[in-house]
């Protein structure tokens, strides 16, 4: 009786164990994967975005050379991470020299010269930055140079400083006639920029502003701009050899 | 007539009819009902699988890329230090101020008769200036000679004070250029 039965209905219980097996791998396994897809996809795509960013990244970075640095040697003598009060001193030394004008006086104050290292405890600091000037918001140590010349020589003085390899800006000039010594007394306030070196880079997957081709032709023409920081004099020393012979009347 | 056989009770070890019917569709549309789930279920599966492995190859990548870029940290310094001067240096010679111009322009102004006794000249665009003349005369042609150059190279031209001393007269002229570096 009971195996007829079984025998009768066998062919729905077949059925419906089939259509719950289909169901279960459905609901618990397809339809997750069907709803991962998209999700995968998208993130591919961002993340192929941040790929061809990082090896945009990787290929400048690869691309810095000895040239570079180079030219950043040259950028560093136009524009030195601390304030280099010497180079301001042999520059205008060397500029009056070249222009033939004579220095009365220079007067500068650099301030702290020493490394952030070497700054003083918190409490025996005095008042920070008394001489920090900023010009077209870039760092720049005062300069008041007082020369005297005549004006064709004030005027070379003038252009050899703003086309010297140490950039300086001149704030204030004051010229005034000196009738006693038939020349020109001249005050010039000058700026000698400088730019403190980066002591951060940002995050690996920071994006790094490129150097433009203007920025890139500015560098470069540094290389025209005269080191006036140092002078190569010739050697003109004529010592007394004495007699030859020393018979000799 | 001869007499037939039948068999009026009903086989209960045999099926029905409907039975063997359903058997029959059952043979014939499971197959094909399995056969298409399963084409379904794997394609999905490949297709997932495929996105997964794209996922992992991207990420492989991304961690390749960092590592490397973490090695370039000294290179990257040096690009951001040129960057940083270079863009320091363009906005020093954005503007500059026309100093020697200024100087040669007035400079040439002099004559025997009219000299500069003092100048001065800021970055601002103001023009100080006391000029020594023997006469009105020299002082009024100067003053037209820098009226004529001033089209080019001052906004406005102030003749400040004018006075007689010593047998000289002397006059302060303020002239605000057209160029200011700040």
């Amino acid at each position: 009786m009971r195996r007829s039965w079984i025998k009768q209905y066998d062919i729905y219980i077949y059925l419906i164990a089939i259509v719950v097996c289909l169901a279960i791998v459905l609901v618990k396994i397809l339809i997750p994967e069907m709803k991962s897809i998209p999700d995968k996809n998208q993130s591919i795509k961002e993340k192929n975005v941040q790929l061809a960013r990082l090896e945009k990244k990787r290929s400048l970075l690869e691309s810095v050379n000895i040239d570079t640095t180079q030219v950043l040697t040259l950028a560093e003598s136009a524009l030195p991470s601390d304030k280099d009060a010497p180079t301001v001193l042999s520059t205008l030394e060397n500029l009056a020299i070249q222009a033939q004008v004579d220095i009365l006086s220079i007067n500068l104050s650099p301030g702290i010269v020493s490394t952030e290292s070497g700054t003083l405890p918190a409490s025996t600091q005095g008042p920070r930055n008394a001489t920090e000037t900023r010009k077209k918001g870039i760092l720049a140590l005062p300069v008041k140079i007082t020369i005297f010349s005549d004006a064709g020589h004030l005027t070379d003085f003038i252009k050899k400083t703003l086309t010297s390899r140490r950039f300086m800006d001149i704030d204030t000039i004051d010229i005034s006639y000196v009738p006693d010594k038939e020349g020109i007394s001249a005050s010039l306030m000058l700026n000698a920029y400088y730019l403190p070196a980066i002591t951060e880079i940002g995050e690996l997957e920071s994006e790094i502003v490129e150097l433009t081709p203007q920025e890139l032709a500015l560098l470069r023409s540094l290389e025209e701009y005269t080191d006036m920081s140092r002078i190569d004099y010739e050697a003109d020393i004529s010592l007394p050899t004495g007699k030859q012979n020393l018979f000799s009347p | 007539m001869a007499s037939r056989e039948i068999n009026l009770i009903a086989d209960k070890h045999g099926l029905s009819a409907h039975a063997v019917r359903m058997r029959q569709v059952f043979r014939r549309v499971v197959p094909i009902v399995l056969g298409i789930f399963l084409i379904a279920s794997v394609s999905v599966l490949v297709l997932s699988f495929d996105a997964s492995r794209k996922l992992n190859d991207v990420e492989k990548r991304i961690v390749g890329e960092r590592e490397h870029i973490g090695s370039l940290s000294r290179n990257e310094g040096t690009y951001l230090m040129l960057k940083q001067k270079a863009v320091a240096l363009s906005k020093i010679l954005a503007i500059r101020y026309p100093y020697p111009e200024l100087w040669e322009f007035l400079k040439s102004l002099e004559s025997d008769s009219v000299k500069i006794e003092r100048l001065s000249l800021s970055d601002s665009g103001m023009t100080n200036m006391v000029v020594k003349a023997q006469d009105t005369e020299a002082i009024d042609t100067y003053i037209n000679r820098i009226l004529e150059g001033a089209p080019e190279r001052f906004n406005f031209i102030n003749l400040e004070n004018a006075q007689l001393q010593g047998g000289k007269f002397s006059i302060t002229l303020v002239a605000q250029s057209l160029v200011a570096a700040n």
